[in-house]
């Protein structure tokens, strides 16, 4: 463990790495600033952006965009009650009626701190816990691969939608987008219409910035912002000397760090759901749960820990099972596919310099975004006032020159146009896109691990008798009834109690 | 919801056109117990049948149901713009996907160096930006950043269009 520390220590010592880092923690501060522009927008835009860089300077700066981002949000959400990410919605019901009493630092300085801790909690957990999960995972044969992806596509279908059955058409449609092109296992063509392009397959990072990237312009594009937010930041300092009081809500810390850490492990939950999570227990388990909304220091500081500890827990089955944790994590499995290294426990034997250059990054960027985040308020007006055509146009800038970049021809910004366009319609209707994402990511190795096991087995019995997959599977049919299973005892609870 | 009827019944119908494109998949030369269609069968027989229970539920939904979760839907956009202090224009989106359409066509046969800052302006203008200097400036401004960004550093051959476009942008890039 120790030799690969420092081996994380060699990557981030390099001054060019080092940069690499400190530009993904400055772009996540701004994107976590700028409403709108998610985390999850902006990693799949800079994915072929990055892609002249070495897949380890990659996904560290992701990783930091990532981290940085999730503080970033609460900033505005204190100050102007306008949250940058979805996941600082919540710092806002504590968070800003603490800042208009007066106490402005006061609430900068517990988000921020409390979402350095969970940051840093989190990436202290990815170094410990990864090892471990992939040292498992090593073990795995076709069976335990195909019952693994089959879990990750059911949990992101009931954890994190609304609608399962819109949900399920997402995730089939992803499913089918990296059907088309030459079968790696066959060999034979599938939907490619006779189309030299298509045999090569669609391109999975063209479709992660149409989805993301491209919707996010035509979304802000057709918006019209009616009534400008008053900036009133020029008291607004960070005080960071509250950090003192976590010594007094010890349970918080380590009620909210696991929460959110056990929600970013789950496929396709993130770190707003932990977020949600942690207020509401941190509510629940509350001597005064009337005061919260009035200002608390719990309220500000419990969302924070969950959500960056969110993030780090997200990476997990992101880097060790290629399962991602949340949206974002599955732009950054995009990514590191995008460079051409597969995601898994072989990465940690093949690439430990990566994985490694990784883990130290991330908890590198959750030390120093604390002071980036002390710039990004004295730059927070600057941010907000670009003007929207320059900042929308520019969004679209970096979505062809990304998709363009990853072949240098033009039917990936093609392709990028039509699943931008297709996004943006799915996501006006309630079709989920992460599903859709999960779909192209996990679709190619559900169906190797499906076909290679039917020609080692010779017969489907193996995927279902294996005591590891079996699980898998069992936890899979759960997952699926899990919103059923919660409609029923919600029922029950409103029957007995209006009884 | 209208909308939302047209959406899932067109995938829908591309899925069951899909499977019989799937149905003429030749076989295989190499070794595959399930054969080359099964897979694509598979996710497409799954996605024509969660796609047609969710039409027939957005189907049978009563007029009084329906007109009730439209409304709530309509109430709940208002509110949200309202606290936002933003507002959705239909148009807007409509010459978002025009210029973009127009833009990435463009690329190929005129070059970046040109389709980018004429793009931009008449992006800028449209979209309610009014000073005139800064509508030249800026639109070539950021062509020439992003032009040293990525051609000079990170060596992507950009788009340099055809003919007499194609002669201009080697003079630049």
């Amino acid at each position: 463990m120790f030799d690969n520390i420092l081996l994380g220590l060699n990557f981030i010592i390099n001054p060019i790495n080092f940069l690499v880092v400190i530009l993904g923690v400055i772009l996540g501060v701004i994107v976590g600033i700028l409403p709108g522009l998610g985390s999850t927008a902006s990693v799949a835009i800079l994915i072929p952006v990055t892609l002249w860089m070495t897949p380890t300077q990659a996904i560290a700066m992701m990783g930091a965009l990532y981290a940085s981002s999730t503080t970033g949000g609460s900033i505005t959400s204190i100050l102007f009650k306008i949250p940058g990410e979805s996941n600082a919605a919540v710092v806002i019901f504590d968070g800003f009626p603490m800042a208009k009493k007066g106490n402005v630092s006061r609430a900068l300085g517990l988000a921020m701190t409390a979402s350095a801790v969970g940051g840093i909690f989190s990436a202290i957990m990815l170094m410990t816990v990864s090892p471990w999960v992939a040292k498992v995972a090593l073990k795995f044969d076709q069976a335990e691969y195909f019952a693994l992806c089959i879990f990750g596509m059911s949990a992101v279908s009931s954890l994190g939608s609304k609608s399962q059955l819109k949900a399920l058409i997402s995730l089939c449609i992803g499913l089918f987008v990296v059907i088309i092109g030459v079968s790696k296992i066959t060999a034979v063509d599938r939907f490619t219409f006779g189309s030299l392009h298509l045999r090569y397959g669609v391109n999975m990072a063209a479709v992660v910035v149409g989805l993301f990237g491209f919707a996010e312009f035509l979304r802000s594009t057709a918006t019209v912002v009616f009534k400008k937010p008053e900036y009133q930041v020029k008291q607004s300092k960070i005080n960071l000397g509250v950090i003192k009081e976590f010594l007094h809500m010890k349970v918080t810390v380590i009620r909210a760090n696991l929460i959110g850490l056990i929600v970013g492990i789950l496929p396709g939950t993130g770190s707003t759901i932990a977020a949600i999570l942690a207020y509401n227990e941190e509510i629940r388990w509350s001597k005064h749960p009337e005061k919260f909304g009035t200002g608390l220091d719990e309220g500000i500081a419990a969302p924070e820990f969950a959500d960056n500890a969110a993030t780090g827990g997200a990476l997990i089955p992101a880097l060790t099972l290629g399962i991602p944790g949340s949206s974002t994590a599955a732009m950054i499995l995009a990514a590191l596919m995008s460079h051409g290294v597969n995601p898994g426990p072989r990465l940690f034997i093949e690439k430990p310099e990566l994985v490694w250059g990784v883990f130290v990054s991330f908890l590198f960027a959750n030390v120093v975004m604390i002071f980036f985040s002390i710039l990004g308020i004295w730059a927070i007006v600057k941010v907000l006032n670009i003007p929207r055509p320059i900042l929308n146009w520019t969004i679209l800038l970096l979505c062809v020159i990304g998709a363009f970049g990853i072949n240098n021809n033009m039917i990936d910004v093609w392709i990028m146009f039509i699943f931008g366009f297709l996004g943006f319609g799915l996501e006006k209707y309630g079709f989920p896109l992460m599903p859709l994402v999960l779909g192209v990511i996990l679709g190619p190795l559900a169906e190797t691990a499906l076909e290679t096991g039917m020609v080692i087995y010779g017969s489907f019995w193996p995927f279902i008798t294996r005591p590891l997959a079996a699980t898998f599977l069992i936890f899979s049919l759960l997952s699926a009834l899990f919103p059923l299973i919660r409609h029923m005892i919600a029922n029950k609870r409103a029957k007995t109690s209006t009884g | 919801m209208t909308g939302e009827k047209s959406i899932t019944a067109l995938i829908c119908l591309f899925s069951v056109i899909l499977f019989c494109i799937a149905t003429t998949i030749p076989p295989s030369k190499v070794k595959s117990p399930l054969g080359t269609t099964f897979w694509p069968q598979l996710i497409l027989t799954i996605l024509f049948t969660s796609s047609a229970i969710h039409l027939v539920k957005l189907l049978l939904r009563k007029k009084d149901v329906e007109r009730r979760l439209a409304r709530e839907t309509e109430q709940n956009r208002i509110k949200e713009e309202e606290e936002a202090g933003e507002r959705r224009v239909f148009p807007l989106l409509l010459f978002g996907i025009f210029i973009s359409f127009m833009y990435i066509l463009c690329l190929s046969w005129v070059g970046f160096a040109i389709a980018t800052p004429i793009s931009m302006g008449i992006f800028m203008w449209i979209t309610g930006y009014r000073k005139k200097v800064m509508l030249g400036v800026i639109p070539l401004g950021i062509t020439v950043v992003f032009l040293l960004l990525f051609v000079k550093i990170t060596y992507i051959p950009f788009p340099r269009g055809v003919g007499i476009f194609r002669s201009f942008s080697f003079l630049l890039y």
